[in-house]
């Protein structure tokens, strides 16, 4: 490692990671196991073939399915802690309200609000076996700011749920104080991930006109997000919970 | 420069949470130049470091002196050989009730916390053009940002000018790639703290209104500026890191 990198402190342990196998998600299990983690990576669909690293286990579960998560952290855990969830899991739609069905206003709280906060529930369990856990929840910029730069269409439910996600984060560290978890958010700005790019539905000049807005001039990459993830899930962070970092390139500033 | 060389200058490094920044980040293998107004303890700490195998070199400087601020980033990056980080932590905190207090004890804390982080950032953004990943980190607090203190009008305001410095440098230097971000301490156990806290059973109660159920320490303060200072950060900027045990967390039950 160089010089002035982040020098985590994992000395071994457990990731769970919803929303794994692509985008900000795939990038926080990689990221992990390279520090030193075991990692489970857990998505709704099944995965796409991958090199096998034994640091890291592939699991199939609905974040909105309570049971499935637990069945899923039975089979792989059996009694063995967890140290640390984390809840990327999201989905992003775009509709105004004219046109937004109530279905799709649930199914966005759903995966991304409820969800977070079924999975560290099912979680909870093994959380406690650990001796410092810690649980950070990947909300959005948009989670505090009416974006239309990127969004051709509103994002009522999408802005709702991350708000949401913001306040779950707070009331968790409350709640999950008592035995002694910690629980964080990242709020990533505009970041070059599979989501980002079906947002941009075609406009193909979108990006170059949005990283223009971006004071550092570009979007962010993946692995800028894993890096304030893996920080506040290490033992650096012991004294931080309750907070919320946004990751945007100085964008909410301008 | 080098992937494997990473100067930082950080103020008010002699004691307290400027003390800790600079073991930690010396530990990790940062060359370290700190400033501070008390001779005796600077050559301390860096006797102490040097004696450990640490890069870490002390400079005198009162920041408040005309001069003083252009003229210790000069110093530090003439010895360091370049500058990657500027670390500014230097502050004072006086109590005075407002009807007490002076034109002269509020342009102290202002000139001491806030003027001085201007000056510093100016003189140091030229140096930090040069650097491959240049980094800011200024030390803020939740006490101005986030709370009032009585007493504290003078360093509250200090606090809060330090955050809006803090957002307007990000988007100016950002065209530069120098980041400008916050760490904002909640109650961190410092020599002061513990003279401050003289009082019996004040200690017990302060830590009581703290979710983590302890005080900071000088390292987790530490731990946060060398997340921000380093390249790993480097989409980060405009923003504030609350470092406080989930102190701020509002309602929680015991707080006032």
């Amino acid at each position: 490692m160089t010089v002035g990198h982040l020098q985590l402190a994992f000395a071994g342990g457990t990731a769970l990671v919803t929303g794994g196998r692509s985008g900000i998600g795939a990038s926080t299990v990689d990221l992990l196991a390279e520090s030193g983690l075991s990692v489970i990576a857990l998505d709704v669909s099944p995965t796409d073939a991958v090199a096998p690293r034994p640091s890291v286990r592939h699991a199939v579960a609905d974040v909105t399915d309570e049971t499935a998560v637990t069945t899923a952290l039975t089979n792989l855990l059996g009694e063995s802690p967890l140290d640390y969830v984390v809840n990327c899991a999201g989905i992003h739609r775009q509709a105004g309200l004219e046109s937004l069905s109530a279905a799709d206003w649930r199914q966005v709280l759903d995966v991304n609000l409820v969800g977070a906060a079924l999975t560290t529930k099912a979680a909870l369990p093994w959380l406690r076996r650990s001796a410092g856990a810690a649980v950070v929840n990947v909300t959005s910029l948009e989670a505090s700011r009416v974006v239309a730069l990127v969004n051709p269409e509103p994002v009522a439910h999408y802005a709702a749920s991350k708000a949401g996600l913001e306040m779950l984060t707070a009331s968790m560290a409350r709640d999950l104080g008592r035995y002694g978890i910690r629980a964080n958010s990242v709020a990533p700005g505009f970041i070059q991930t599979p989501m980002a790019r079906a947002n941009h539905a075609g406009v193909a000049a979108l990006p170059e006109q949005a990283a223009a807005r971006v004071p550092m001039g570009r979007y962010g990459d993946p692995v800028e997000v894993a890096s304030a993830i893996a920080f506040l899930l290490s033992e650096g962070a012991s004294y931080i919970t309750g907070a919320s970092l946004l990751i945007d390139g100085g964008f909410s500033t301008t | 420069m080098g992937e494997d060389r990473r100067t930082v200058l950080v103020t008010g490094g002699t004691r307290g949470i400027g003390k800790g920044i600079v073991e930690r980040l010396a530990a990790h293998g940062l060359d370290v130049a700190f400033s501070g107004r008390d001779r005796s303890a600077g050559q301390q700490v860096e006797a102490t470091l040097v004696a450990e195998g640490r890069a870490a070199q002390f400079i005198h400087a009162d920041l408040t002196e005309t001069g003083s601020p252009a003229g210790l980033v000069a110093a530090a990056a003439a010895a360091l050989g370049s500058l990657d980080v500027l670390v500014h932590n230097a502050g004072i905190y006086p109590e005075h009730a407002l009807g007490d207090m002076t034109l002269g004890d509020w342009h102290s804390v202002l000139d001491t916390n806030l003027t001085s982080a201007f000056l510093l950032a100016q003189a140091a953004a030229p140096e930090l053009a040069k650097s491959a990943a240049g980094r800011i980190v200024f030390i803020s607090s939740i006490t101005g940002p986030r709370t009032g203190i009585s007493g504290l009008a003078h360093y509250c305001a200090s606090k809060g000018g330090i955050d809006g410095l803090m957002r307007a440098l990000a988007v100016e230097l950002a065209s530069q790639g120098t980041t400008v971000n916050g760490v904002a301490p909640g109650t961190i156990l410092t020599e002061s703290l513990e003279e401050l806290y003289a009082e019996p059973g004040l200690m017990e109660s302060v830590t009581r209104i703290i979710p983590a159920g302890r005080m900071g320490s000088p390292d987790d303060i530490a731990a946060a500026v060398e997340f921000l200072a380093s390249p790993d950060a480097g989409f980060i900027t405009g923003q504030s890191i609350i470092v406080d045990g989930g102190q701020t967390i509002p309602e929680v039950q015991g707080s006032s």
